[in-house]
């Protein structure tokens, strides 16, 4: 018996350690980027997860692109004007082809853009189009026109994440397929798909910009923040997305490593619902904004990655306003604010917050609901699942203050005020004439410079009647292996294009 | 036996039904799909156009009778994500849970009751000792925490083996042995138990005394009574198996039915949910029939009842 | 009841159990007057600091502090409370509940017992995690509903133990007779049934003490658990579980107390069927 246990041991010993990771052997060409979630579908229109649009910048293109100056930039389409104020004529470029060897024409532009305007079963994209383009005709094969509802200042920043598949190829092998083999112009195709385990992707050597110089990326799925940050230590993953800033300084101080962080367009508030007391009083509104001290948030619970961020606007995004001053931490004027709107012993109210859809997002709530508490506001913070979270926040049923995070393409002041702001659109926790009004002057105002007044005029008054308690813009940080060259994106696309590994 | 078979397969089946009609309520009642699938900017109305084209506006007892109805002929409806049938996004994880399930199951056997018997037979002694410690590791550590400690050390500090995925041999070494642990510990506790109490017996004490080499004697009578308790033990942790099998997948990244029944619930998307339920809930139904069966097998008192 | 106290006084395994027992029931219920700070103070310049360092301000941190600079010994102490009330409450939930199901089975037979043992083949079908998840999905994340979920998860056990005593005793022949002289059902359930019954179902809910207080820390781990910053054993595990190479104390000390309770429980498991065994005289003259 002794015997026998002995040998036992000795096997599983000898199984265990003469099966090393191979694993562990750097592999020249191939690049692995780590993310926490896999793509539900390689259909880029049934898909708005962050982490799925990152990947699909790898296998699509769209007409236009946002550079990191925030201009846009010519994609699939090389030129463009406005006939009258309501038209845009694109002129695609030619000899492109997509990744099955079929020519890309302005069929395919018209065919995915009325895919995504369908209001029979629609797309999960369809929001992005809705009520803002009328319809899209192509003259020719390189020519197309895109007809809007209204004038649309934001029209070319809107199309950047507007992908163009084939129209012959979807057509004949219907979506689901189309879903799990997907076929677009971009640099790489999709190879292997894993689901849930990873997606390979193999560069497309006549894509239109030129060969990519990685030959095959791998995303890969690693839902544990512990083991993603393994992975990056033992080199098994080049790119980690997300990386927790308590890594910050052991990555930085590993030779092999090195931590690449960027303003992210997502910034990140707490709302009010602004129809029931006692936010209905301007004057709550902005002792709130004078009692929390963002600086010591940011500082504290960020470790001081944070941008503070004194308006509704994202600092990366056209039509940001950098004239305005935050308000200044003044715990006395909050309660004297109080008292003038009544409530001289403070209130209690709730604060909902998601739990870990955005770094600290408890911690951050928690952190403000302390502040809060010094001048009399008791905030009862109520940790809710997003599911239901959104389900009550979309229904407006959300009874107080809820911390939330918003940003992403596209890359315009507009975008945040038709989700929050414009009662036409989203602005469901808060709209009013004033604000509806400069919204659409800036939606309608074709030149920069006259949008950008109107924008600051906007953020102003904006800031005025503090329908949100202003905090910050995220910094988003990735880690990664010395070997990749490779800068991350203000709009957290994933896109290795221009990725080189040395 | 016949009539034994048929009335436990009947029951199952209620279970069954009994199971998704819980998981249908609770998925379906607290949050709504449609708005969990659609970017951070839509309204609320598109949301709700949105749930009328998939038909979630409909009464909840439409829905499941529809749901009862097309489950029965084989199809568990279309995932509202991934647009694939439901069941086929079940079935395609299924092979690497069974892997982490069966592998577990084998190792916790394999290695719970030979250390069960040597404890039991070195009472007191040194290896009765570290079985303890292992048996006590086991069944206070939750799950999560032994595989994270294993990637710590295995791959982290030592680098032997690989932190997530699956595919080579390496990468099922860590995931299936802390699955394992808890349920080798409870075998090892069982067994152990069972045999002190055959050991006891004055038969076997006997035999001993009288220089009978006491391992045939040990394995032909100790092993037979051990057995049903084990098996009970067995049956029971299954389901505990794959509870564990969800956390298990979670922190080893490992491509599973778990994680993706979980990812299902978070966005609510109850096709899969159900789906996945009934495969778990068959996988569980089906082991403890088994375990039933070789009651009837090992112990003929039972057969006849 | 003195009678079992002394049986578990003369085994060694049923001392050593109540004292760690004792030990943590103390925590629980004493713990303003012993931790030696705020477990939900924060203080930033004194995070992440290993045990016994002292802090800029000459504090002693005999387990070290976490990342928000929180004194761990103080919310281990803390945490007892909330790891025993969640452990504490769905075990005994669970076991009146499903003691009594199984009774009344057991007693009754026929149809009452083919549904009851019905459902309980639903709920043993139903993964245990899964079954967590969606009912706080549902319901909401509280303590009360934690401390339903764990329940839920483990009331079938008893509802089987249960049972089978009664299904055997039935058959024993005094039982039988008093039956037959036309007592009433009740009166036989409360008088001979019942504490035949609670002796293995005592002995379930030891064993299960520890399982209670494992889904808590899995279910924590899975973001369900109790909401920070109030401190359970299970949650600072989940929570360290981050730092596990930078930090180790933040879960470790935790770990170590779920490991004593879990073992002191078991081995009070073990101590009382040793204890309620008729044959314990034999054994420990």
């Amino acid at each position: 018996m002794r015997h026998a246990f002995k040998i036992l041991c000795t096997l599983v010993c000898v199984l265990i350690l003469a099966v090393p990771g191979a694993v562990f052997s750097a592999t020249d060409t191939p690049v692995s980027v780590a993310q926490g979630i896999d793509a539900q579908t390689l259909d880029p229109q049934m898909d708005t997860l962050g982490s799925s649009t990152a990947i699909f910048s790898n296998i699509y293109d769209a007409l236009v692109m946002v550079d990191d100056t925030g201009r846009v930039v010519p994609a699939l389409a090389t030129a463009w004007r406005f006939v009258n104020d309501t038209t845009l004529e694109l002129t695609l470029r030619r000899g492109v082809t997509f990744q099955n060897g079929a020519p890309f024409t302005a069929r395919d532009v018209v065919f995915s853009l009325q895919r995504m305007m369908a209001t029979d079963h629609p797309v999960l994209t369809h929001p992005w189009i809705a009520d803002i383009v009328k319809n899209v005709v192509a003259i020719g094969d390189y020519t197309v026109r895109i007809t809007t509802e209204a004038p649309d200042a934001p029209l070319l920043r809107r199309m950047a994440p507007w992908l163009i598949l084939p129209e012959d190829t979807f057509q004949k092998v219907g979506a689901q397929e189309f879903g799990q083999h997907p076929v677009g112009t971009g640099p790489y195709q999709a190879g292997q798909w894993v689901k849930n385990d990873h997606l390979t992707l193999n560069a497309f050597p006549d894509y239109w910009r030129g060969r990519p110089r990685i030959s095959q990326v791998t995303f890969r799925v690693i839902p544990e923040d512990f083991a993603r940050y393994v992975a990056l230590k033992t080199g098994t993953a080049d790119i980690l997305v997300n990386l927790p800033p308590e890594r910050v300084a052991e990555v930085q101080q590993d030779p092999n490593l090195r931590v690449a962080a960027i303003h992210a367009s997502r910034t990140i508030f707490i709302g009010m619902n602004t129809w029931t007391p006692p936010f209905n009083k301007v004057q709550v509104r902005q002792a709130l904004n004078y009692a929390v001290d963002v600086d010591e948030i940011i500082q504290t619970i960020l470790k001081g990655h944070g941008y503070r961020n004194p308006s509704s606007v994202n600092q990366t995004t056209f039509g940001y306003c950098p004239t305005l001053k935050p308000y200044p931490h003044d715990p006395q004027k909050a309660r004297e604010l109080l008292a003038q709107a009544g409530y001289p012993h403070g209130f209690s109210a709730t604060l909902a917050t998601t739990i870990g859809r955005y770094l600290d997002d408890v911690q951050v709530a928690q952190g403000v609901a302390g502040q809060l508490e010094s001048v009399g506001i008791h905030a009862q913070v109520a940790q809710e699942e997003w599911a239901v979270y959104w389900g009550a926040w979309l229904s407006r049923k959300q009874p107080g203050m809820y911390l939330l995070g918003f940003g992403g393409a596209p890359l315009d002041a507009d975008y945040v005020m038709a989700s929050h702001f414009d009662s036409t659109r989203r602005g469901i926790y808060y709209n009013s004439p004033t604000s509806d009004k400069l919204i659409a002057d800036g939606r309608r105002t074709t030149d920069d410079a006259g949008r950008k007044q109107i924008y600051c005029q906007l953020e102003s008054y904006l800031q005025t009647q503090a329908p949100w308690i202003f905090l910050f813009d995220q910094q988003d940080i990735y880690g990664m292996t010395k070997r990749v060259v490779w800068q991350p994106r203000v709009d957290e696309l994933i896109w290795m294009y221009d990725a080189t590994v040395q | 036996m016949q009539g034994y078979l048929t009335r436990r397969i009947a029951h199952s089946l209620l279970a069954l039904i009994g199971v998704t009609l819980v998981a249908f309520v609770f998925v379906n009642a607290s949050g709504d799909p449609a708005a969990l699938l659609l970017p951070g900017d839509a309204t609320p109305a598109q949301a709700a156009e949105l749930r009328r084209s998939l038909g979630l506006d409909r009464p909840f007892l439409a829905q499941y009778g529809l749901f009862v109805w097309q489950a029965a002929h084989g199809n568990f409806g279309t995932s509202l994500r991934q647009q694939l049938p439901a069941a086929q996004v079940i079935l395609t994880n299924a092979p690497a849970t069974a892997e982490l399930a069966v592998g577990a199951s084998v190792v916790s056997v394999v290695l719970g009751v030979p250390l069960g018997i040597v404890a039991a037979s070195y009472r007191g002694r040194l290896y009765d000792w570290l079985t303890s410690v292992f048996v006590l590791i086991g069944q206070s550590a939750p799950i999560f925490w032994l595989g994270l400690m294993a990637i710590w050390i295995f791959s982290l500090e030592l680098r032997l083996l690989p932190p997530f995925g699956r595919g080579t041999l390496a990468q099922l070494v860590l995931p299936v042995m802390t699955l394992a642990w808890y349920v080798s510990a409870l075998l090892t506790r069982m067994t152990r138990a069972s045999m002190l109490e055959v050991l006891d017996q004055d038969y076997i004490r006997t035999a001993r005394s009288k220089g009978l080499s006491w391992i045939p004697v040990i394995l032909k009578h100790a092993l037979r009574n051990a057995a049903i308790p084990v098996l009970t033990v067995f049956g029971l942790q299954f389901g505990e198996l794959l509870g564990g099998v969800v956390v298990t997948e979670t922190v080893f990244a490992w491509p599973g039915m778990g994680r993706a029944i979980v990812d299902a619930i978070d966005a609510r998307d109850y096709p899969v949910v159900l789906a996945g339920v009934v495969v778990v809930a068959t996988m569980f139904v089906a082991v403890n029939l088994l375990v039933d069966l070789s009651y009837g097998l090992l112990d003929p008192r039972i057969r006849y009842q | 009841m003195v009678d079992l106290l002394r049986r578990l006084a003369r085994d060694p395994k049923g001392v050593v159990s109540l004292v760690l027992l004792l030990a943590v029931a103390v925590a629980a219920l004493a713990a303003p007057l012993i931790a030696p700070a705020n477990p939900l103070l924060q203080s930033l310049p004194s995070s992440d600091l290993a045990p016994m360092a002292s802090a800029p301000g000459g504090t002693i941190h005999w387990l070290g502090t976490d990342e928000y600079g929180r004194d761990v010994l103080a919310r281990v102490i803390y945490g007892a409370r909330v790891s025993l009330v969640v452990a504490l409450g769905a075990v005994f939930l669970a076991g009146v509940a499903g003691a009594t199901l199984g009774i009344l089975a057991g007693f009754a037979a026929g149809p009452v017992d083919t549904v009851t043992m019905r459902i309980v083949d639903v709920q043993l079908a139903f993964p245990t995690v899964l079954l967590a998840i969606a009912w706080i999905a549902f319901i909401g994340n509280n303590l009360a509903s934690l401390i339903a979920v764990v329940a839920l998860s483990g009331w079938a056990s008893y509802v089987r133990v249960a049972r089978a005593s009664v299904l055997a005793l039935r058959t024993v022949p005094f039982v039988e007779a008093t039956i037959a002289a036309g007592a009433s059902g009740a009166r036989i359930m409360l008088r001979h049934i019942a504490p035949n019954v609670l002796s293995p179902i005592i002995v379930l809910a030891t064993l299960q003490l520890g399982r209670a207080v494992l889904l808590e820390s899995t279910l924590s781990f899975l973001g369900l658990g109790i909401q920070p910053p109030t401190p359970s054993w299970g949650s600072m595990l989940a929570d360290g579980r981050a730092q596990l190479d930078t930090a180790w104390w933040i879960a470790a000390f935790p770990g170590l107390a779920i490991t004593l309770l879990v073992l002191g429980a078991n081995l009070l498991g073990d101590a009382l069927r040793d204890a309620l065994d008729p044959r314990f005289e034999q054994r420990h003259v």
